[in-house]
């Protein structure tokens, strides 16, 4: 199944990682493989290489204090590589072998994401379930299963109570606290909006200030200071997971962001049309054409393929 | 181990120690690179080396990638990366632009989004070596696989990173092939 080039990539990356572990390290049998085949050493080398570039990437894409020769500001950065990035891949080569012990001291965050059109579930300790639609990212702490961060984009998360531990979700400035509970979380793509609905249980929003607490059944929806409290059929809270969007009075600019994230294509609204509301629901098929086709008539628009993406728009008939 | 110690064990093992740097792509060079060896050996103040003969290895393993870096920074003045990361190279104190540090981030986060496409574990796995630094074997025990599953993992990724680096993205269609059925698995 793999070719040769492939076969001997994945071996070069073995040798390259088992070099660097001195309780594996087998310098005959690497010398033995090294003289088997020429190709073997520019296979190794490319490999080194490739963890070099990878780490200058990171330092170019967070340079960060510069006093590097102070064990102390070392630590600092890389733990905001891994903040900032995905920090630090080859942070541990910049850094030296010497200096991993130092990052082990970190707090760690990682992050997940999924591309435009992409969806994933994430499983934590003690049974809470996250589901990411496509064009999200959420950071989590390792070694803390009580905490997510909505960067951007929409999760459902299914929270298993524990009274000790609340678990809390921070969206950009809001943070949200469970009281067991089934909830959504949707950020719009301005980053500045923040829809909270709850399909079951309850949760508690910005705890620590307003304190509002949202029921099942209940949305929440935060648009710079203004917060707007409505109702939601608990089953239709995040329907995008079985690639249904149900809707109550949305707008297009809305929908256009869900289509965008769900089926992983840019979706424009044409500017020209009306701003109407639509309620109902639409389903995502496998078959764009035909998704928007379905689409265009729910809506009363006309959805025209624009190069990769799609736009919606004032249906001829209608100029 | 003394240094006195560590030039037994280098004079001992010289024969191979040559074969080594030789391959490793020494060449002709393999006599200077020996003595460039012992330089380093000599001359670098080590505490107490369980291994030494490792050690050695891993100075002449080195040696031969700084080798090549430096070479590379010869031929590589046009490539997108080197280009990118001018200035950054270790030990250069000099800020990137901001444009520079934009092109970075964007180019980590599509490798992030490439890792994560060869499935959960392989990221996770990968990411919890090479930046959290935890050793394969604790990955291991804390997932409860076995050490060779672990070293596919990251074997892995690393053949993914050096495809990225060598431009060879004959994959991207099936991955994205991949995530646009995921969201339509239940579609009509």
């Amino acid at each position: 199944m793999m070719d040769r080039e492939a076969r001997i990539r994945e071996e070069a990356a073995g040798w390259f990682l088992r070099q660097r572990d001195p309780a594996r390290a087998d310098w005959d049998g690497f010398l033995l493989w090294l003289e088997a085949d020429t190709a073997h050493n520019a296979a190794y080398e490319t490999v080194a290489l490739a963890d070099d570039d990878i780490a200058q990437l990171i330092d170019c894409a967070d340079p960060g204090p510069l006093a590097s020769n102070d064990n102390r500001s070392e630590e600092r950065r890389l733990g905001r590589w891994r903040l900032a990035t995905f920090g630090g891949v080859a942070a541990a080569v910049a850094a030296g072998f010497l200096a991993w012990p130092l990052m082990m001291a970190e707090p760690a965050t990682y992050m997940i994401q999924t591309r435009p059109g992409e969806q994933r579930v994430v499983q934590l300790d003690g049974g809470t379930r996250i589901e990411l639609n496509g064009g999200s990212r959420i950071t989590l702490r390792r070694g803390d299963a009580r905490y997510a961060s909505l960067d951007r984009g929409e999760a459902m998360f299914s929270v298993v109570h524990d009274p000790q531990h609340p678990f809390e979700v921070q969206a950009g400035d809001t943070l949200l606290r469970d009281i067991g509970t089934e909830f959504n979380v949707r950020r719009d793509a301005a980053g500045t909006g923040l829809e909270a609905s709850v399909a079951r249980g309850s949760v508690v929003l910005d705890p620590d200030g307003q304190a509002i607490r949202l029921d099942a059944g209940r949305v929440a929806r935060l648009a710079a200071a203004d917060i707007t409290l409505g109702r939601v059929e608990p089953s239709a809270v995040g329907t995008w997971r079985r690639s249904r969007l149900v809707y109550r009075e949305a707008s297009l600019d809305r929908i256009g962001e869900d289509l965008a994230r769900g089926l992983g294509v840019p979706v424009t609204i044409d500017p020209a049309l009306p701003d109407t509301r639509f309620t109902g629901v639409i389903r995502l098929g496998k078959d764009r054409s035909k998704t928007f086709a379905r689409i265009g008539s729910l809506l009363d628009v006309e959805a025209v393929r624009v190069g990769e993406g799609w736009r919606l728009q004032p249906r001829r008939a209608a100029r | 181990m003394t240094d006195q110690g560590i030039e037994a064990v280098f004079i001992a093992n010289r024969p191979a120690l040559a074969r080594f740097l030789a391959a490793r792509g020494g060449g002709s060079d393999v006599e200077d690179l020996m003595q460039e060896l012992w330089l380093k050996i000599s001359h670098q103040p080590v505490g107490p080396i369980g291994n030494p003969l490792a050690y050695i290895y891993r100075t002449a393993d080195n040696l031969m990638l700084d080798r090549r870096r430096g070479v590379m920074r010869r031929l590589r003045r046009d490539h997108e990366w080197s280009e990118l990361n001018a200035g950054a190279m270790p030990g250069v104190s000099e800020q990137p632009s901001p444009e520079r540090m934009l092109i970075a981030r964007e180019r980590l986060r599509q490798i992030e989004a490439r890792l994560d496409a060869l499935g959960d574990r392989t990221a996770a796995i990968f990411l919890r070596h090479r930046v959290e630094g935890e050793a394969q074997r604790d990955i291991a025990v804390d997932l409860g696989i076995s050490l060779s599953s672990v070293e596919k993992h990251l074997q892995k990724a690393y053949r993914l990173i050096v495809e990225l680096r060598m431009g060879s993205d004959a994959d991207l269609p099936a991955a994205r092939r991949h995530a646009i059925e995921g969201v339509d698995h239940d579609g009509p």
